[in-house]
């Protein structure tokens, strides 16, 4: 019955971070290549940014803008750090605060906006801020990008190997992944698990709804942002074209492939598609070495869709759930009462992608006046209420 | 008498030509147990709805401890002391038991996101706190069993008594309960029923919509009915089961009731209200 009680889920999420830290440890001593190095380097990158969108998406949400912070991310850091000065250590918080800035900026608005609306929103934001990136061209370096960004140093020696920006990269990747549990298994992830749950039932126990979807949002900025800042000060030349909306939808699969409430879900995510994107780029020119670039896409587009045909609630999630489905209980009991009819409803298993518009209570509401007004002839029939005990079964006094 | 906790004055509610409440007023003081009975669709959710905030209402006043809460967004209602439950289940589904009835503590803690991400000692203690205050009401309501169980594999009558543990939990000042014994057990009602009286006794204040008549005997203290939207009577239960404006709104007054009435006489249907004279009248 229990899935996942908290307590040992809690202790089992502390003993993989630990196995986690301990394997990534010894991974670039038994690394075969640098190019494995590389690849590991961008799949931590990658962890961070689709934890930031898991947290989103713990409480209903989806963006399709990370690549926007993703970039404002490296190109704040990259200029503070070149053309201000800045050290980068200071300059990658720097950028994570105008991150941060400009999320609550997009938030105001955009969060006011129901569900698929929202999500376009951060689709037209990560556009525009593309489209800046190229156009600002004195401040960006236009289309040809920013080059000779400083490296991160560390006592005056600056680091430069990929080995060396493995320990910084999957440092803060892990201390994404303990914060991102922190807060999931708190206070203020049971609220936004609850706003997942249900709106109306997180408001009417005093969960202050936009604020927490404003807060979640603009972490889940600083997530991307982070990974931005990070990414400039390895790669050391940045471009447009990494930041572009390919990317957000690149992070956006890796949550859901990873699992959209699990905050694994961002580990496994951003492992599995960098490793398909690797594989499919690797093998295809090699198995069908006739056909062009864009069959790779249809190939990985086919994978994806297995993916979420087997694994619906994500990769993390998958064993889980192909459990419960050998155990053959994988369906709950509906938990909407028929011909409930004067309500404000809130749909209370809804799913992240399938929410219900958020203005809701004065259309819904308008429903019962309708059902209202046809109410004299059931009248007669409200003898059956609901379960009233036959007289006499309930003659104990409370207050006695 | 002294002021009173929840004041309602001419609460008015419409739906564009539909009047759904209208001119209701009426008071709870602190303590007390307000049952609120009436006819399907005599807008009693919309009265909750209203007062907790869910709805605008079209004219009137809500006052808590003399102040007015119109026009506060349902968070801050609930989050001054009003809680509510809903008439048809809102339960987190993919959450556990336990975890549902924590949300509920989210009322009283006060923990901010930056202490939980870095699990400060302070967001610790309070997960402690929240979780023998969840399991605390878990045993009050009789699930401490179904703990750890997904809240949407529990059937509906055990859903219902999850969304009152997890209202409880709130600690509220007043409890708004929708229907709470819809889909209950005879036992699991009279359960409730105790569990209602005792928390009454300790000072918690009510305002229950319910149809089971029984329950609404032996639990509230005073009643308001609602018909068509409009307060039709209000007084102590016994008085009220006795009122021919009452009597009239539930067995029907119009040609169509009265026929159809006539077509299914006496015992066919169950005279709920007049019959229920020898209830004990509760103090």
């Amino acid at each position: 019955m229990a899935d996942c009680p908290a307590a040992t889920g809690v202790s089992r999420d502390l003993a993989g971070l630990a196995v986690l830290a301990a394997g990534l440890a010894i991974v670039p001593a038994v690394a075969p290549s640098a190019y494995v190095m590389a690849l590991l380097n961008i799949v931590g990158l990658y962890t961070i940014v689709t934890v930031g969108l898991i947290l989103l998406g713990t409480s209903g949400q989806v963006s399709l803008g990370q690549a926007a912070f993703y970039g404002v991310g490296a190109y704040g850091s990259a200029l503070l750090a070149r053309d201000l000065g800045w050290s980068p250590w200071l300059a990658m918080p720097g950028a994570v605060v105008l991150v941060v800035a400009t999320a609550y900026a997009v938030g105001l608005p955009a969060l006011r906006l129901a569900d698929v609306f929202f999500v376009l929103a951060t689709l037209g934001v990560g556009i525009i801020v593309n489209v800046l990136m190229i156009q600002l061209d004195p401040l960006t370096g236009g289309a040809s990008g920013l080059r000779d960004i400083p490296p991160l140093a560390i006592g005056g020696r600056p680091l430069t190997t990929d080995r060396e920006y493995f320990y910084v990269i999957w440092t803060v990747a892990l201390a994404a992944l303990v914060v991102a549990r922190n807060l999931t298994t708190r206070r203020t992830g049971r609220a936004l698990r609850a706003i997942l749950g249900s709106e109306i039932g997180a408001a009417a126990l005093g969960i202050d709804v936009p604020r927490y979807r404003m807060r979640v949002f603009v972490l889940s900025a600083a997530y991307a942002g982070a990974a931005g800042a990070l990414y400039a000060h390895y790669v050391r030349f940045i471009s447009p074209s990494p930041f572009a909306l390919y990317a957000s939808l690149f992070f956006l699969i890796m949550a859901v492939v990873g699992g959209l409430t699990n905050i694994w879900g961002g580990l496994f995510g951003a492992a599995a598609v960098t490793a398909l994107d690797q594989i499919v780029r690797a093998q295809m020119p090699r198995l069908f070495p006739r056909i062009g670039g864009e069959y790779q896409t249809a190939i990985y587009g086919i994978v994806l869709i297995l993916i979420m045909i087997f694994f619906p609630s994500g990769i993390a999630r998958g064993g889980i759930d192909l459990r419960r489905l050998l155990r053959g209980d994988a369906a709950g009991p509906a938990t909407d009462r028929p011909a409930a009819a004067d309500v404000v409803s809130g749909g209370s298993r809804k799913r992240a992608f399938g929410r219900r518009p958020r203005v809701r209570s004065e259309e819904e509401a308008w429903a019962s006046p309708l059902t209202e007004t046809s109410r004299r002839p059931q009248v007669p029939a409200r003898g059956d209420a609901p379960a009233s005990p036959p007289v006499g079964t309930t003659t104990e006094n409370p207050h006695a | 008498m002294t002021a009173p906790l929840l004041a309602v004055k001419g609460l008015t509610r419409r739906f564009g030509g539909v009047t759904a409440l209208e001119d209701v007023s009426f008071e709870v003081a602190a303590g007390e147990n307000l049952a609120i009975i009436g006819p399907n669709g005599a807008g009693k959710t919309t009265l909750f709805n209203v007062v907790t905030g869910f709805l605008a209402p079209s004219a009137g006043t809500v006052r808590y401890r003399g102040r007015s809460i119109n026009g506060l967004p349902p968070s801050r209602i609930a989050a001054a002391g009003l809680i509510r439950t809903f008439q048809n289940l809102v339960v987190f589904g993919e959450m556990t038991v336990l975890e549902n009835v924590m949300v509920g503590c989210h009322r009283w803690t006060g923990t901010g996101m930056l202490a939980n991400a870095l699990a400060l000692p302070a967001a610790r203690r309070e997960d402690g706190e929240v979780a023998a205050a969840a399991r605390a009401v878990l045993a009050l309501v009789g699930l401490a069993g179904e703990a750890q169980a997904a809240a949407r594999h529990l059937p509906v009558g055990r859903q219902r008594l999850l969304e009152i543990a997890r209202a409880l939990a709130a600690r509220p000042d007043v409890l708004l309960l929708d229907e709470p014994a819809a889909g209950l057990t005879a036992e699991e009602t009279r359960h409730l029923v105790r569990v209602i009286g005792r928390l009454r006794d300790e000072g918690m204040t009510f305002l229950v919509i319910e149809h089971n008549m029984d329950v609404v005997m032996e639990a509230a203290d005073r009643v308001v009915v609602l018909d068509y939207g409009k307060k039709i009577a209000e007084g102590r239960p016994a008085e009220v089961q006795r009122d021919a404006r009452v009597i009239a709104a539930y067995l029907g007054d119009d040609a169509d009731a009265a026929a159809a009435a006539g077509e299914r006489p006496g015992g066919a249907r169950r005279p709920q209200v007049p019959a229920r004279g020898d209830a004990p009248a509760s103090t």
